[in-house]
């Protein structure tokens, strides 16, 4: 088939919103789409339309535990990321500067990443289908270990759209990332993604969303941080808007450091922390993971 | 009793990390999103789970959501409806298309009190599907509200598949021709 005949692009469009695809030619279109942004707008707007039918269903009430089902996944992650600015003094300050609270950090965010190794079987936007077979096995063992705390496959997925796009572009402009990672903050959202290639050490970092926080001579620092809790500035991210994408050129042997640790991104006074350590609060954190089977 | 905030809006205050505003949003729609996902799964225990990754979908990505492409409803029901036909394409149905039990509703005419439950959008797409010819219009609900694939639909109505194929290709077509103007 021919697709880049406007007329037939525009019909699969529609009948992939209309969803009368089967299973097979469903994936296959996905695929397509994957690569393919005019497609993504055309199968939107689509949607968009077709999707109005949805007033005349017929209303039905759900049972009251599908909104506290709902709650629970969407509550605040518990010390996964802290809010409020550590005070230098007192009890909070203690646990602020404490690795073991660090340790907790990098342990936590590699068990949210670890999730996201199986976002990449389950939307495979990027990934060629040979290696998603290699993958399957893999997942299976993860699965388990990863649900009760990340949700179910549809959450995945939805931080696995933030990191294909990201992926993309990233192949765009050269090789494609080893290891990547989703950075989420309290509520569990996913704000950064990070993808990092080791061979060359280039971290590309993108925005998603805009932090709640007042940033009137505030900037966003991102730090590495190890298993055991030490942490190190790999730089400043240079805006808070939303879509601001960035590209970090790291040192060979931080790179590699990377890969076995988690990133976080604290609220920093104007030209990053004076001390060499997170001074400001830590707004979210993720854990790199390998991408390269 | 009004709607304070519109669908719209809760939506945007879902992106500002507002929980709830998801509350809100979560009462003024998923009774309609779990109507939908109960008929095209017929299942309550899949359509339950789809009300609820749904919702966390919309969490998530709520900052996605452009106001100028489109309604907030339509956003919401294109994820829902979307994780819908995933579901029965993957698994395939649980239960059987009901052929008998469909024939009460699936060309049951728009009548003027529905239509005015309906946002201004939602009634203009209702008055276009109105100025199709019967058998288009009943093949386009069907596959809409029973998440059919073109080949269900040909054997529910006994009509060769590219019959069907054209039909809706062409109603398509024709739908958005008549929403456009």
């Amino acid at each position: 088939m021919n697709y880049a005949d406007p007329e037939l692009r525009d019909q699969l469009a529609a009948e992939y919103a209309l969803g009368t695809m089967s299973g097979p030619e469903r994936r296959r279109f996905e695929r397509l789409l994957s690569g393919d942004r005019d497609l993504r707008d055309l199968v939107e707007d689509w949607e968009l339309k077709l999707n109005l039918l949805a007033e005349s269903a017929p209303a039905v009430e759900p049972p009251a535990h599908v909104w506290d089902e709902i709650a629970r996944r969407i509550a605040p992650a518990p010390a996964l990321v802290r809010e409020g600015a550590p005070v230098r003094e007192g009890r909070f300050g203690r646990l602020w500067d404490s690795l073991g609270f660090w340790r907790g950090v990098a342990a936590l965010a590699a068990a949210t990443a670890a999730a996201l190794v199986f976002y990449v079987a389950i939307l495979p936007r990027s990934v060629a289908p040979e290696q998603i077979a290699a993958l399957d096995e893999r997942l299976a063992r993860i699965e388990n270990a990863t649900r009760g705390l990340t949700g179910t496959p549809g959450e995945i997925a939805a931080l696995g759209d933030r990191l294909a796009s990201l992926a993309r572009r990233v192949d765009a402009m050269a090789s494609p990332p080893t290891h990547v990672a989703v950075l989420l903050d309290k509520d569990q959202r996913p704000m950064m993604t990070a993808d990092l290639d080791i061979a060359d050490g280039r971290l590309v970092l993108r925005l998603n969303l805009k932090p709640p926080r007042d940033f009137t001579a505030k900037v966003l620092e991102v730090w590495l941080v190890s298993p055991d809790g030490t942490r190190r500035s790999l730089g400043l991210f240079p805006s808070e808007r939303p879509g601001t994408t960035t590209a970090l050129f790291l040192p060979h042997d931080t790179a590699e450091a990377l890969a076995k640790a988690a990133l976080a991104v604290s609220l920093e006074p104007r030209g990053g922390s004076t001390t060499g350590l997170p001074s400001g609060p830590i707004l979210f954190t993720g854990a790199l993971v390998p991408v390269a089977l | 009793m009004g709607r304070t905030q519109s669908r719209e809006a809760l939506l945007q205050a879902c992106a500002s990390g507002d929980r709830t505003a998801l509350h809100s949003l979560y009462r003024v729609t998923a009774p309609q999103l779990f109507g939908l996902a109960l008929r095209i799964l017929k299942s309550r225990e899949l359509a339950e789970e789809i009300v609820q990754d749904s919702f966390v979908l919309v969490w998530r990505n709520a900052y996605a959501f452009d106001p100028d492409r489109g309604a907030a409803m339509a956003w919401l029901a294109s994820i829902a409806r979307n994780q819908c036909i995933d579901v029965l394409r993957q698994r395939g149905r649980e239960t059987p298309l009901d052929h008998a039990a469909m024939e009460d509703w699936e060309d049951e005419a728009s009548s003027p009190a529905d239509l005015a439950a309906l946002s201004q959008d939602a009634r203009r797409l209702q008055d276009c599907l109105d100025q199709l010819e019967e058998s288009p219009r009943k093949i386009l609900r069907l596959v809409y509200y029973e998440g059919m694939t073109y080949k269900e639909a040909a054997a529910h109505l006994g009509v060769p598949l590219g019959t069907v194929k054209s039909w809706v290709r062409r109603s398509l077509v024709r739908l958005r021709g008549c929403m456009e103007r």
